[in-house]
């Protein structure tokens, strides 16, 4: 394997964790309710793909890397639809975790 | 060529995920979020080859999808700040800490010359070097987020605690 296809492979995982970083720093960087949602799933899909790009380097010994990308990719979906259910009944949609305010809507 | 392709592939992931998390209208973040999502799956199916690529760029598009629903079905764009300003600094400060590791960590793996072994030996399992190099060598780059973690914790606990 050539050295400009080993650098190559290697900017692929630094790209990869890019968008790890990109996705976690969303989640602090912009504070309300929604992003962090979106920060969530950004970061899980970079690691399904790193994790299934790095298993790749080798013909065995990346069984376990190819499960953590599938086990990533399967918590995607799960993570919208739980974090999404979780966040609008907390009402954190509506910009505060306010439980009086719900309360006092109640009665 | 196709290690090429796969390259541009994840530039172009990694601009439409900047873009998505910048954007100000759920239009926008839905475009950003595809573009990223259909990179990423296309990226993989020409490094792995296969059906996984496929079945990713199909996971991924619908749960983009949903989420874009979501988001437009009911009008979200929170506008507020969150209600305990402590709480979320500590939540803030720890996905900073978060991000600055796997930052460090993913340079680290990448290009320090101990990892060479890892890019160059074909005939060697990848992934019990890193095991190895995670659990005996760098097991600093291990400890820290995980110290950082139960730092979070303890110290979430006692400063959160005086404002029930």
């Amino acid at each position: 394997m050539s050295e400009y296809v080993i650098f190559l492979q290697r900017l692929s995982l630094v790209l990869c964790a890019a968008i790890f970083v990109t996705g976690v720093a969303t989640i602090f960087l912009r504070r309300l309710a929604g992003w962090i949602l979106i920060g969530q799933l950004t970061s899980l899909k970079a690691v399904a793909a790193c994790a299934f790009l790095l298993s790749r380097l080798d013909q065995k010994g990346g069984g376990d890397l190819a499960v953590a990308s599938l086990v990533a990719m399967g918590m995607v979906p799960s993570i919208a639809a739980v974090g999404a259910l979780v966040l609008h009944r907390c009402g954190r949609f509506q910009g505060t975790l306010d439980l009086d305010e719900e309360t006092g809507l109640r009665h | 060529m196709t290690v090429v392709l796969a390259f541009l592939l994840l530039v172009l992931a990694l601009l439409a995920a900047l873009r998505s998390v910048t954007a100000a209208s759920t239009e926008r973040l839905l475009w950003g979020s595809l573009i990223s999502s259909i990179a990423l799956g296309l990226a993989v199916q020409l490094r792995g080859g296969g059906y996984y690529g496929i079945l990713m760029v199909a996971v991924f598009v619908i749960t983009d999808l949903m989420v874009y629903l979501f988001f437009r079905s009911l009008h979200l764009m929170p506008a507020r700040p969150p209600r305990s300003a402590r709480s979320d600094r500590i939540y803030r400060v720890f996905f900073l800490w978060l991000s600055l590791c796997a930052a460090a960590g993913s340079l680290a793996f990448a290009f320090m010359p101990a990892s060479d072994e890892l890019w160059k030996a074909p005939s060697v399992s990848a992934a019990s070097l890193l095991y190895e190099r995670m659990w005996s060598g760098d097991w600093l780059l291990t400890i820290l987020p995980v110290l950082g973690l139960v730092v979070l914790v303890a110290g979430g606990f006692f400063l959160v605690r005086g404002e029930q």
